[in-house]
């Protein structure tokens, strides 16, 4: 039995929102992370990595180009070290203004039944468009996001937009997803979180293509580079799924050593989590872990 | 007034960076490139090293010929009648540091050392 995608339910993100305006914005915060944003359009959305000089993922985070202003999505636990970054590595000659923005704009990820059911609430046609480009509709900003296991989007809003949005989901019969629900999606979704990529390599997550290789010079980019060239990934983020429950933490396997669970879930029978395995270059179908046996399925991006 | 246009948007709040007074050090060689470059504008124009986050280390070395910001926020050092603003914000992180000139076909100009690195990127152009 494989695990099912939500409907008709929703989840308000708990992720960290910067603001960054200013002429510089964007020189600002392409220096820090691994992906090229110089090329981005107006209203587009691009997932990005902030590493360590060791080449370490230390922050996951989603740009927004908004009409000249950059929306940055990160992980709260690192927050405050990402916007140290942005605040301390300006120039004293950049325009770059950095602001918090986590009790003005809330990120709500919405699993519809079907594209038909967003449009008659929102009168947001999604269903043809594509992946990562800004909707505007009233304040709101929708945004598809496409994976190998599903589709679904999020809807930027503003605080004081926060209850007319969740009635006006309510109102159609969405309902709100606990944090089980979500951990369950994310998952099934291949969304994954610090919990499962800080300290690690990008390559060993399956976030090969978040590092722009042509981009110069970032923090960890001479690690990557030599990586690329001379490297061999050893363990790769995994989706593990099958019957029994899984505990987080390291755990022995015969056929591959020690394996560690970064995210678990249970539900409705169905236990999935990701897994740190030493693959070596191989593919396995399934991994046994205390007797009982899960189907693995290598992550790539998204 | 759009996504970004209503309440609720705060300033960070960063730890104030520690202001200490620059001290300098270059090289005869790093001077004579310095008033070659400057071309006899040593009266209106200024060099402003700074810092900037980037580079395979976590931060970049910038160098600027420019006239005179006026800004309150440097501190100023002659050197060799040339004035050399540090801001105060990158004054813990390049006071000290010892600069030569090196004319090589690759990889030469203004060259940086920085006791207060611990880590340098192999081109020499970011610290951290």
């Amino acid at each position: 039995m494989s695990p099912a995608l939500p409907k008709s339910e929703y989840y308000i993100r708990n992720d960290a929102i910067t603001l960054i305006q200013g002429s510089d914005s964007l020189a600002v915060l392409d220096r820090l992370i691994t992906t090229r944003i110089d090329d981005m359009q107006d209203l587009a959305r691009r997932g990005a990595l902030f590493c360590d000089y060791n080449g370490r993922i230390s922050d996951l985070a989603s740009v927004f180009t908004i009409s000249g202003s950059i929306l940055l999505s990160s992980a709260v636990s690192e927050c405050d070290e990402t916007r140290r970054k942005l605040v301390d590595g300006r120039s004293w000659d950049e325009d770059c203004e950095i602001m918090v923005a986590d009790e003005a704009i809330f990120c709500i990820s919405v699993f519809p039944n079907d594209f038909e059911q967003v449009k008659n609430i929102f009168g947001v046609d999604l269903e043809g468009s594509p992946p990562d480009i800004l909707f505007e509709s009233d304040e709101h900003l929708f945004v598809k996001s496409v994976t190998h296991n599903g589709i679904f989007f999020d809807i930027l809003v503003k605080f004081e937009n926060l209850d007319n949005i969740i009635s006006s989901l309510s109102k159609f019969g969405f309902s709100e997803m606990d944090s089980i629900g979500w951990n369950n999606a994310r998952i099934l979704l291949g969304l994954r979180q610090m919990c499962d990529s800080a300290g690690r390599l990008p390559d060993e997550i399956g976030f090969a293509s978040l590092v722009s290789k042509d981009k110069g010079c970032y923090p960890g980019q001479e690690i990557h580079a030599r990586l690329d060239s001379r490297g061999r990934k050893i363990k790769s983020l995994c989706r593990i799924t099958g019957d029994s429950p899984i505990d987080l933490g390291k755990h022995k396997t015969d056929d591959f050593g020690t394996i560690s669970i970064t995210s678990a879930t249970y539900l409705d029978g169905i236990a999935s989590a990701f897994a740190l395995i030493r693959l070596e270059g191989n593919s396995p179908e399934s991994i046994d872990i205390k007797d009982s046996n899960y189907t693995i399925d290598v992550m790539g991006y998204p | 007034m759009g996504l970004l246009g209503g309440d609720g948007f705060s300033l960070p709040v960063v730890t104030e960076t520690e202001v200490v007074d620059v001290q300098l050090n270059f090289t005869e060689n790093a001077i004579s490139a310095l008033k070659e470059n400057m071309a006899g504008d040593e009266q209106s124009h200024v060099l402003v090293i700074s810092a900037q986050s980037g580079g395979c280390s976590g931060y970049l070395y910038d160098m600027k010929i420019i006239e005179d910001p006026g800004n309150d926020g440097f501190q100023r050092i002659d050197i060799g009648g040339i004035e050399v603003l540090i801001h105060n914000k990158d004054s813990s992180m390049l006071s000290g540091i010892n600069i030569d000139f090196k004319e090589t076909l690759m990889g030469g100009g203004f060259q940086i050392e920085n006791p207060n690195a611990d880590r340098a990127c192999g081109c020499g152009q970011s610290f951290g």
